[in-house]
């Protein structure tokens, strides 16, 4: 039995399995290796999942769910219809998806997998990542750093030595590696990042840009007209990537105009949000030790980095050649299934390793005799330690005739604790005697899988506790959170195989909401007969009606209009169908 | 067993080196197998590679080369030094220009790209910026992924990319710096909200918003007045006075140019008000004292006759009043509470030494001590045992007590019963507060973290 990589993107998700000595991506329903992050929740109670719900974001904004990785680790819940999720249970219905999918491509169950996350996602969302796998009945016990995966994915042991500089700028996080590759060995020598910044915020620019041009207020628009903006806004986007100018024109009731884009007024209208793409970088490269000369190149990876303008922005900085990655979309999920195969030890992969890192700093709350209710942050394990590592230092008592110490354990970078991100608390009972000659050995331990243990051990009695510290949930007991899982387990999910069915129809809502006059009374009438179709319960049928929708779909979208004579095709053909 | 031993090397500069023995013996000990090996292995190898890295400064690496000609030094290191302590500056030097190029302080005209040659002390590599590395045998090996992508067709300007971060910011430095002036009016809660708010927290401190607010407040002295105080706070001025740092840059030293007289100004009138409000206390207290020690002493001076005993009080209160308003003049601060609480007890004190008599004065005297000890900060910072000393002497005063008092005071008059009766009852409050505090101070204790 395999265990599969995953990549849990924030738009956009796939898995990997390590077969035959190469990491190969597995199709979903549709043939496609990408399903969108979204979740859609329809009338009748049943979930979709992927490009179907992703047509639902315009048309049921409001049963439907996009980006929920962003908000990962928090409690914010997100409200489908009449219920409530929380963000890990959205993901838990991408994996399970996925789950689904790679076991109708490997024909045989998976119950185990490797999901990457950003490198500086925190405890929280790295436990509630693990969470997501467990509810989509996965065993995650690992987590992959994602710039860690695309190394290992870009690494070629054949081609030598080398140093590189991952640039993973995903649709809603980004994340900086530099990394060491020699003799098998892939060492992450820093991590930096910064999980608030991606793809979307571009998106979102842009279309902040197309209200201004136009005069509309953006922060008045309903839901369901800010998500045609936001999409009309990516497809500019990605517009832009291939060519020099992309213009946007909507002919909506509340949205019309229409705007020119061009890479340079990009750059110069979302100035700030280039500005915070290079603070990472820099941090990284600092952090490493190395100068941007001992580097091959910069390895570009994530769907945002398609952009020529961010491409050219990277060699600008960092004066260094782009490498080429393969595709940047599925490079993480390759690397992923990699790191499955690695695991599980294939006998193939024996010799690689990878080492990562820690990409925060652990510490614990130390008296600050200036300021006695603002105690400062000692840390134990540095940012940017490789793991598994296990660090230990000594504390000793404050006061005379103390007989509690109380270790706070904090992560984060800031002086005093009061900034930082408390994990936990452990209580030890030292004997009393003068100050400062009590005291324990505090031992951090964190190991492959993310997990910290923290020892503390007095020094004079010996006696020690310890504590596994596993990043706090969104504030649910035992109880509760059983009894989320199993209502999650009781949804019904859209079956794989009537997918594509869900999709045409999805569809034709978002282009009957989109368009307008003409078109919009074509769609119309092709939504209808296909329904009718539908209705049928014939398969050979219902397969004939998908496929001919589907073209008309596509025709119309393209804005070629339908003659009559199509109309005729359409008819007679299904008349056909009647008479056989 | 030291790190090189760890790697099963000898001492070498030579990062190449150090790399190969550590990827030898990952293979011994893998992350997945042994954990606790591959963390000591990993230990070792950073620290080599430290080690080697030292080689880089400059400083370091050119008494090296010095040397390499006639002693002995191995050349291996020496040769990698150079290089080492040649991207070690390289390195140095671009990210100085990184932070130039963040901090739009470049020149429209200059070069939009970090000149690599610049910060090459030994001139003997070829300039990044060319594809074609002509050094072959220096510049690392590429890999697959090394091959360079297609470069894109499209050019574009980043050059101006840090004024246009700076233009952005300062519109939105304008538009808040509007809100704040014109939020002037609608009272200091909507000014409180601004500089609360996620954007001013995002602004405060670049100088693009603090260059439109110094205008601002130049210009309308209205708007100065509504917001110095609101601003000191924002910028921790008092915290910065305090400590007597400096202001981090010039355009922070331009706002606190302006508000820091406001602060002065304010640190006056709060001074002059402690001042005067002290003075009415000190009057009252020294007033109240002297009738408290007057009335108390007239009852502990009983057996004198009548005459010499009124002069005696008064000259023991004032003497009193004097002592207090000494120490009030010196500083030193005492509560209202606490000085009323004083001044009760030396009131009862007397009361009671009148009924019981100079004799039973001295044990009433030993109890209020003994009652009041347990609120002064002297004693709370005694260790654990002496505080427990005390309050076990407390205990041994209460059992004491009462057959000393009813061997003292024999005559059953009402004065004397009610005398007796009052200490018997001021024992047990004593010993009461002292094992309270002591629990108290003992909690405290606890909850302080180790440092």
């Amino acid at each position: 039995m395999s265990i599969i990589g995953i990549d849990l993107g924030t738009t956009n998700s796939l898995a990997a399995v390590y077969q035959n000595g190469a990491s190969r991506l597995i199709p979903n329903a549709f043939g496609e290796y990408l399903t969108p992050s979204v979740v859609s929740l329809d009338e009748d109670g049943t979930v979709l999942v992927g490009k179907a719900a992703k047509e639902r974001l315009i048309t049921h904004p409001g049963r439907t769910a996009a980006a929920f990785k962003r908000a990962m680790g928090t409690a914010k819940t997100f409200s489908l219809g009449d219920k409530e999720f929380l963000p890990e249970e959205l993901s838990a219905l991408v994996l399970r998806r996925l789950k689904e999918d790679a076991e109708a491509f490997l024909g045989q169950p998976v119950e185990e997998a490797v999901v990457s996350v950003p490198a500086y996602f925190t405890d929280a969302q790295r436990a509630a990542t693990k969470r997501a796998g467990k509810l989509a009945g996965l065993k995650v016990d690992r987590l992959i750093n994602e710039p860690s995966a695309a190394a290992l994915a870009c690494y070629d042991p054949d081609q030598g030595d080398a140093a590189f500089l991952v640039y993973d700028f995903g649709g809603g996080t980004l994340d900086v590696s530099v990394v060491d590759c020699f003799e098998n060995v892939v060492n992450i020598l820093a991590v930096s990042g910064d999980n608030q910044l991606g793809g979307n915020d571009l998106d979102a620019a842009i279309a902040l840009l197309y209200c201004q041009e136009n005069a509309i207020d953006y922060n008045g628009l309903d839901p369901s007209a800010r998500a045609i903006l936001l999409s009309q806004a990516e497809q500019c986007k990605q517009t832009l990537t291939t060519a020099p100018m992309a213009v946007m024109v909507l002919d909506l009731p509340g949205l019309k105009g229409s705007m020119s884009l061009t890479g340079q007024k990009l750059i110069e209208n979302a100035a700030t949000l280039f500005g915070r793409m290079r603070t990472p970088l820099q941090k990284a490269l600092r952090d490493s030790g190395l100068a941007p000369r001992e580097l091959a190149g910069v390895v570009p990876v994530g769907g945002s980095c398609k952009m020529p303008v961010v491409r050219q922005y990277l060699a600008h900085l960092l004066g260094r050649p782009l490498l080429d990655s393969g595709h940047p979309d599925t490079v993480v999920a390759q690397g992923a299934g990699l790191y499955a195969a690695m695991k599980e030890r294939k006998s193939e992969l024996r010799q690689m390793v990878l080492t990562d890192l820690c990409p925060f700093t652990l510490g614990v709350g130390v008296h600050n005799p200036a300021d006695e209710d603002n105690p400062i942050m000692s840390p134990i394990i540095e940012r940017n330690s490789a793991l598994p590592t296990s660090k230990v230092e000594k504390y000793y008592t404050v006061s005379a005739g103390q007989t509690r110490l109380r270790i706070q354990v904090y992560q984060g970078e800031a002086m005093y604790c009061a900034d930082n991100r408390k994990l936990g608390e452990l209580n030890l009972s030292v004997p009393a005697g003068p100050a400062g000659q009590e005291g324990a050995a505090v031992r951090f331990t964190y190991d492959i899988n993310g997990i910290l243990e923290v020892e503390a051990q007095s020094l004079t009695t010996g006696e020690a506790i310890r504590a596994v510290l596993v990043g706090q949930g969104s504030g649910l007991t035992e109880a509760q959170a059983k009894e989320r899982l199993e209502q999650l387990q009781s949804l019904k999910i859209h079956p794989r195989d009537r997918e594509e069915n869900r999709l045409l129809i999805a569809r034709g809502e978002r282009l009957w909401k989109e368009t307008l006059g003409e078109v919009r009374e074509q769609v119309g009438r092709v939504m209808e007969a296909f329904q009718e179709e539908l209705a049928s319960q014939e398969p050979a049928r219902i397969l004939r009606a998908s496929r001919r929708c589907k073209e008309m779909l596509d025709r119309l979208e393209a804005g070629s209009g339908l003659d009559d004579q199509s109309w005729d095709d359409y008819f007679d053909d299904e008349g056909d169908e009647d008479d056989e | 067993m030291n790190f090189w031993q760890i790697l099963g090397i000898e001492p070498t500069a030579d990062t190449a080196a150090i790399r190969h023995a550590y990827a030898e013996k990952t293979r011994a000990c893998h992350p997945e197998e042994d954990p606790e090996g591959f963390d000591r292995l990993h230990t070792a190898f950073s620290e080599a590679m430290q080690y080697a890295r030292r080689a880089r400064r400059p400083g370091a690496a050119a008494p090296r080369q010095e040397k390499a000609p006639g002693g002995p030094a191995p050349a291996a290191p020496a040769v990698t030094g150079s290089r080492e302590s040649c991207l070690a500056a390289e390195q140095a030097a671009y990210l100085e220009w990184m932070k130039k190029n963040g901090s739009a302080a470049r020149q429209a005209g200059g070069s939009g790209e970090f000149d690599f040659t610049a910060a090459d002390a030994g001139g003997r590599r070829a300039p990044a910026r060319e594809k074609e590395p002509k050094d072959g045998e220096e510049e690392p090996q590429p890999s697959r992924a090394a091959r360079p992508a297609a470069p894109p067709e499209q050019q574009f300007d980043f050059d101006h990319l840090p004024e246009q971060v700076s233009r952005q910011r300062r519109q939105r430095a304008q538009a808040l710096v509007e809100q704040l002036c014109s939020a002037r009016g609608a009272g200091a809660w909507r000014t409180a909200d601004l500089l609360e708010g996620e954007e001013f927290r995002a602004l405060q401190h670049t100088p693009e918003f603090l260059e439109q607010l110094v205008q601002m407040l130049q210009k309308e002295p209205a708007c100065l007045d509504k917001l110095a105080m609101d601003l000191i706070y924002a910028y921790d001025l008092p915290g910065l006075e305090k400590a007597q740092r400096p202001a981090p840059d010039a355009a922070h030293e331009a706002l606190f140019a302006l508000l820091r007289p406001r602060w002065q100004a304010h640190c006056q009138a709060q001074q002059e008000r402690e001042k005067r409000r002290s003075a009415g206390a000190t009057l009252a207290f020294v007033l109240g004292l002297w009738a408290c020690v007057s009335v108390s002493m007239l009852g502990v001076f009983n057996t004198l006759p009548p005459y010499g005993r009124w002069q005696a009080a008064t000259a023991c209160g004032a003497l009193a009043a004097f002592a207090a308003w000494r120490v009030r003049a010196s500083g030193k601060k005492l509560s209202t509470a606490t000085i009323t609480r004083r001044c009760f007890q030396l009131l009862l004190l007397g009361l009671l030494s009148r009924s019981a008599g100079l004799a039973s004065a001295g044990g009433l005297l030993s109890c209020f001590v003994a009652a009041a000890l347990p609120g002064l900060g002297w004693f709370r910072r005694r260790s654990r045992r002496i505080r427990l000393r005390i309050a076990a002497l407390c205990a041994l005063l209460v059992l004491l007590w009462p057959p000393v008092s009813l061997l003292a005071l024999p005559a059953p008059d009402f004065d004397a019963l009610l005398g007796r009766g009052l200490s018997w009852f001021a024992m047990p409050c004593a010993l009461i507060s002292c094992v309270l505090v002591n629990y108290r101070v003992t909690k405290q204790e606890e909850s302080q973290s180790a440092a």
